[in-house]
């Protein structure tokens, strides 16, 4: 059973979405401010960390930011508010995985959750034991079971479970161009409406974290109006 | 939900590097202007050149200075409003979401198979709440909108009110709109004023929203009391709740002047107009409105004294 916590300082919306997770069988801890967030984050595990982006105190940005900065690199989902599309991507760039946007569907969370949760587990490998083992490119070797890419200096760069999904597709498929659309139904599993700049997002932390030049691409190429190609 | 912020560092820094300047300038000028004064004196008709001179430069300087003091403090107000209404923009977009989205959340929730009757009843309720709730929300910023549009002279439409039954019909609906969050008490005199009995409804479901919102216990205890004085009607709203530091006092009343601006504590967040909102109100009614708190952590008393109307000025 997987342990999600819940950061959503509106009582009635927090009543529900526990109400609908804990019916379909997660365990659920809710809490509404960031503080108390971060302590229970402290306390135990959890598989996932639903999180709205305003709360009072310590904001949800900061509550990611201070998740990833700890070593925690277990997905998070930020809740944002319609038209807020800066924070979308500041959630993105403060380390969250994906992102739902207020008034949400339910269905839609749900199916969010369960894309998180199970790419957490494709993205080490666990699924599919015969793929080939670490990938080995440039200066780094990523091994996908422990979600840590190291260099040949020594360097270790820690990786979420969605940026070493991302990496996991483009090992499986080197020198191909791959589309957004195809990053988003085999990484987030989404399909329907399309939102790729949560792709570009990742892809520009990738380059960040592993290119020698992240302003000069050499592995993770974009392909104009076409997606990236990974170049080992 | 991040708010750009505008500073108001820049030009403070900026106000304050001029007049230093403005100030340095006229000192040395002057002291160069009198020191060659005292030279001049010797040359007929040079002094009183100079004289002119001095004083004209002089009064050109203050000017600049005054000026640009003034430019300064208007830019910075300019800035802080301009903040507030950037903070009010997030905060409208934040209250009308949330709702929204458990409205929408409960009600996607009860199209599901296999809910038990008292959950159902549960979520129903709670749709219920969340529509009051929007619909509150809505009828502020609507007033909001109304105040910009024609000032302080909001269009009442009074008729002759006994106001403890008009408060006690409120209670009951407050009750039920609050639910447990509050335990709402009326006490007082009978009196009989003449209100906008739609628009005082929204005086009453802001002071009573703030005093649940700011509460410290729940449930919120709160008292309705109605005093008569002389041709006034008194009517308080006390509370046991934060309470309001001195230096707060004076400004609740302003727009966008809120209690937690910097600390927001949970469940507390607000738009910021809705004791402006009942200040124009009960300005159209002929009443005056104020609060005193014994400082934070002892709870406020709004009070709202209207015009009282006298039963027997009333024709038959």
């Amino acid at each position: 059973m997987s342990r999600v916590l819940l950061v959503e300082d509106d009582d009635n919306l927090a009543e529900g979405l526990a109400f609908n997770l804990r019916n379909i069988g997660y365990e659920v801890e809710t809490t509404g401010s960031g503080e108390a967030a971060l302590a229970a984050t402290e306390r135990r595990s959890f598989d996932l960390v639903l999180l709205d982006v305003m709360l009072p105190g310590i904001d949800g940005l900061e509550v990611v930011r201070r998740l990833r900065k700890a070593g925690n690199r277990k997905p998070v989902l930020m809740i944002t508010a319609r038209n807020r599309g800066d924070d979308a991507i500041a959630g993105l760039d403060a380390g969250a995985d994906d992102y739902i946007v207020k008034p949400f569907d339910l269905d839609e969370v749900l199916a969010r959750i369960r894309g998180a949760l199970r790419r957490e587990v494709w993205a080490r490998g666990e699924a599919v034991p015969n793929e080939p083992g670490p990938l080995v490119y440039g200066a780094w070797t990523i091994d996908f079971p422990s979600f840590v890419a190291t260099a040949s200096d020594g360097r270790v760069q820690p990786l979420t479970a969605t940026e070493a999904a991302m990496l996991r597709l483009f090992a499986r498929r080197p020198g191909e161009v791959i589309s957004r659309e195809t990053f988003l139904r085999e990484v987030w599993g989404r399909t329907g409406a399309i939102e790729t700049r949560t792709v570009d997002n990742f892809v520009r932390k990738l380059r960040r974290a592993l290119e020698p030049d992240p302003a000069k691409p050499r592995h993770i190429v974009s392909v104009r109006a076409a997606g990236y190609k990974f170049v080992p | 939900m991040r708010i750009r912020k505008i500073s108001v560092r820049l030009p403070a820094t900026l106000l304050a590097t001029v007049l230093v300047l403005v100030i340095t300038l006229t000192v040395l000028w002057n002291v160069v202007l009198v020191h060659d004064y005292n030279r001049m004196k010797a040359l007929a008709g040079g002094a009183a050149f100079h004289t002119t001179f001095i004083i004209l430069g002089s009064a050109l300087f203050l000017a600049i200075t005054v000026l640009s003091t003034i430019l300064g403090i208007r830019l910075m107000a300019n800035l802080r409003w301009s903040q507030r209404q950037a903070n009010f923009l997030a905060s409208v977009s934040h209250e009308l979401n949330s709702p929204l989205s458990s409205i929408k959340l409960f009600t996607q929730t009860l199209q599901r198979a296999g809910l038990s009757e008292g959950d159902r009843a549960r979520f129903t309720g709670k749709i219920l709440m969340d529509t009051e709730r929007l619909s509150r929300i809505v009828a502020n910023i609507v007033r909001a909108a109304e105040v910009d549009h024609r000032g302080e002279d909001l269009t009442v439409a009074p008729t002759e009110v006994d106001l403890m039954e008009y408060l006690r019909g409120y209670v009951d609906d407050a009750r039920a709109i609050h639910g447990s969050d509050l335990e709402l008490g009326l006490s007082g005199d009978e009196a009989c004023v003449e209100i906008d009995p739609l628009m005082f409804r929204q005086v009453l479901d802001n002071l009573v929203d703030n005093a649940v919102r700011y509460r410290v216990e729940t449930p919120a205890r709160v008292e309705l009391r109605v005093a008569r004085d002389g041709d006034w009607t008194e009517i308080q709203v006390v509370d046991e709740g934060i309470g309001v530091g001195p230096d707060r006092i004076e400004r609740i009343f302003e727009r966008f002047n809120r209690l937690e601006d910097g600390h927001p504590v949970k469940g507390r967040r607000g738009l910021g107009i809705g004791l402006s909102i009942v200040r124009s109100i009960v300005k159209g009614h002929g009443g005056t409105v104020g609060a005193r708190s014994a400082g934070p952590g002892k709870g406020t008393t709004v009070w709202i004294r209207l015009p009282e109307v006298r039963r027997s000025e009333i024709p038959a």
